[in-house]
């Protein structure tokens, strides 16, 4: 079936009482560029056709002809509600295909890089979802707690939105003094204003009403799409990559996979609340257990050298040289690494022929496989109910359409 | 593990001939599969009880240009039994870039099939619904492919190539 409206007008076997609603690109909430060409039977949907492409910017394309550090502050723009995240997925992604290991406190920076994404990344997917479904405080109240976390990666990568903060080897930078004490500071307060919000909603009959048992994804089908993140675990599928495959040294935290029992709408609410609960813990644990040590790894080859050191040093200057205009020498082969991101599972596939460039590059973002299943979960479903779901599945055009 | 890597052995040796286990840079399952196989093999992964790879990962495709088979299918699946991935790799030739569609078996590999259509132009046959996913309909070419131009001026607006263009 083309999306285009006026062949889905020229079908000849549709009755002429079903309407063609065409919601989108930019519809308030679709958080971006999502269209949807809706077939309504009166306020039912019979069919759902849900279009995507408005925001492609051929990152796959880009990504062949530079290095691995120039495609870092692309990452910023894919899921840009959790750019540091991006950076850290692609990041392990590099260093994966390249096989070097990074030393305990970069694993922990970027936990804690990681962590404060998802927690802002979730913050606005139910500020926003709560706002949609018509519940205007949460959305004022979570973006007061969404500003601290952006005053915390401004300290840390000296930017709110485009941090480009991780590079092969490492991170840009070793975290400020006193930064661990400011986390904590958020960190302490952050539980207490989560439950403010689930004193909002977890019982009110309007956000119950709106949200239970709908669009319910049953654990199979759910696999069969191909879902990932929070969608996936509220379907009861205990799926994290930070527990079945840990990465950075997860292993190490204690925390909770939360998962979901039926899949609807309001479970896919409740997982993404326990999960800053968990993210806060393990926030918690990274302050306290921080290592001392470097933030790069010790290869020449890979990591770039203290910047200190470039203007003193004749190696250092020789490396820096190359890593800039060469790039890593990654080896002939192909990787896929991915990482648990706030969305779901952000994978990056490398196919390289040697050298400092990807031969392709593949990404495999959440928010592409979870939109697949809106055409059958809102099949049947009425008009009023799209925008709840759309706030459920939580997805991001940039990341969709890469 | 050791009942996943025999029954993977098993599937692998029930397809001679046209599946062989591949080496891989980092040790990751790959497996590369003759385009007649492919349905039947990963068919045979999702539904042997051994192996329950019943996660379609994500599907893309490679293009090694100027080498024939010029195309390359990839196939990412999942089994959460084993807490297991593996990769099957497809040749496909690039006069006749064309392979079967797995969207019986797997939902999921609708839109990752149309993307790699609309990005290489490898046809899938009996794909329910091929047509461009990123680009817009009636765009010219397939950007992922290397010939592809990464420098041009030709405004590919909708509508400037006529209707129902086809490369």
């Amino acid at each position: 079936m083309t999306p285009r409206i006026d062949i889905v007008l020229d079908r000849p076997e549709q009755p002429s009482e079903h309407q063609v609603l065409n919601m989108g690109p930019s519809h308030p909430s679709t958080h971006g560029v999502l269209r949807l060409v809706l077939e309504l039977d009166g306020e039912q949907i019979v069919r759902c056709t849900p279009v995507i492409g408005y925001l492609h910017r051929a990152m796959e394309k880009l990504a062949e002809s530079m290095t691995f550090h120039q495609f870092i502050p692309y990452t910023d723009r894919l899921d840009y509600l959790a750019p540091l995240a991006n950076n850290v997925a692609l990041t392990c992604a590099q260093e994966h295909l390249l096989g070097i290991e990074i030393p305990p406190r970069a694993q922990a920076i970027r936990i804690l890089c990681a962590e404060l994404s998802r927690i802002s990344s979730h913050l606005l997917g139910l500020g926003s979802f709560a706002m949609d479904v018509g519940a205007m405080t949460v959305f004022l109240w979570t973006f007061r707690e969404r500003e601290k976390i952006y005053d915390l990666i401004e300290h840390l990568t000296g930017a709110r939105f485009t941090t480009s903060f991780t590079r092969v080897g490492g991170l840009a930078n070793d975290i400020p003094n006193g930064y661990l004490e400011e986390l904590k500071e958020f960190v302490d307060q952050f539980p207490p204003r989560v439950e403010e919000v689930e004193g909002l909603l977890n019982r009110n009959r309007i956000w119950v009403g709106r949200t239970k048992d709908l669009a319910v994804i049953p654990r199979e089908q759910a696999l069969a799409y191909s879902l990932s993140g929070p969608n996936l675990r509220a379907s009861g599928v205990e799926w994290d990559l930070r527990r079945s495959r840990p990465y950075l040294g997860y292993e190490n935290y204690d925390f909770d996979v939360v998962l979901g029992s039926v899949g609807d709408c309001y479970d896919r609410y409740i997982c993404r609340i326990e999960e800053m609960k968990e993210s806060a813990k393990i926030l918690r644990q990274v302050i306290e257990k921080m290592p001392a040590g470097p933030v790069h790894a010790a290869d020449p080859k890979v990591s770039l050298p203290e910047k200190s050191k470039v203007l003193q040093g004749m190696d250092e200057l020789i490396h820096q040289f190359i890593l800039i205009t060469e790039g890593q020498e990654a080896p002939q082969g192909e990787s896929y690494f991915a990482c648990e991101n706030p969305k779901g599972e952000l994978g990056f596939f490398f196919r390289s022929k040697g050298g400092g460039y990807p031969d392709r590059m593949f990404i495999r973002s959440p928010s592409f496989a979870n939109l697949r299943i809106l055409e059958p979960i809102l099949k049947g479903r009425y008009l009023s109910d799209v925008v709840a779901v759309l706030g459920s599945i939580d997805f991001v055009m940039g990341e969709c359409d890469r | 593990m050791s009942d996943l890597a025999a029954g993977l052995d098993a599937a692998v040796a029930a397809f001679e001939g046209t599946v062989e286990a591949v080496e891989d840079l980092r040790q990751d399952r790959v497996f590369c599969s003759d385009r007649t196989a492919i349905h039947d093999f990963l068919r045979r992964l999702k539904e042997d009880d051994a192996l329950g790879f019943e996660v379609l990962h994500f599907i893309t495709a490679v293009d090694n240009y100027l080498e024939e088979p010029r195309f390359e299918v990839v196939y990412q699946l999942r089994s959460l039994r084993h807490n297991a991935d593996l990769r099957v790799h497809a040749p496909v030739p690039g006069n006749d870039p064309e392979i079967a569609s797995v969207t019986d078996l797997f939902p999921a590999a609708d839109w990752f099939e149309r993307e790699v259509w609309d990005m290489f132009g490898v046809r899938f046959t009996n794909h329910p619904n091929l047509e461009r996913i990123l680009m817009w309909e009636g765009f010219l070419g397939h950007p992922l492919r290397k010939d592809y131009p990464l420098l041009g001026n030709t405004p590919q607006t909708p509508g400037f190539h006529g209707k129902g263009a086809k490369p």
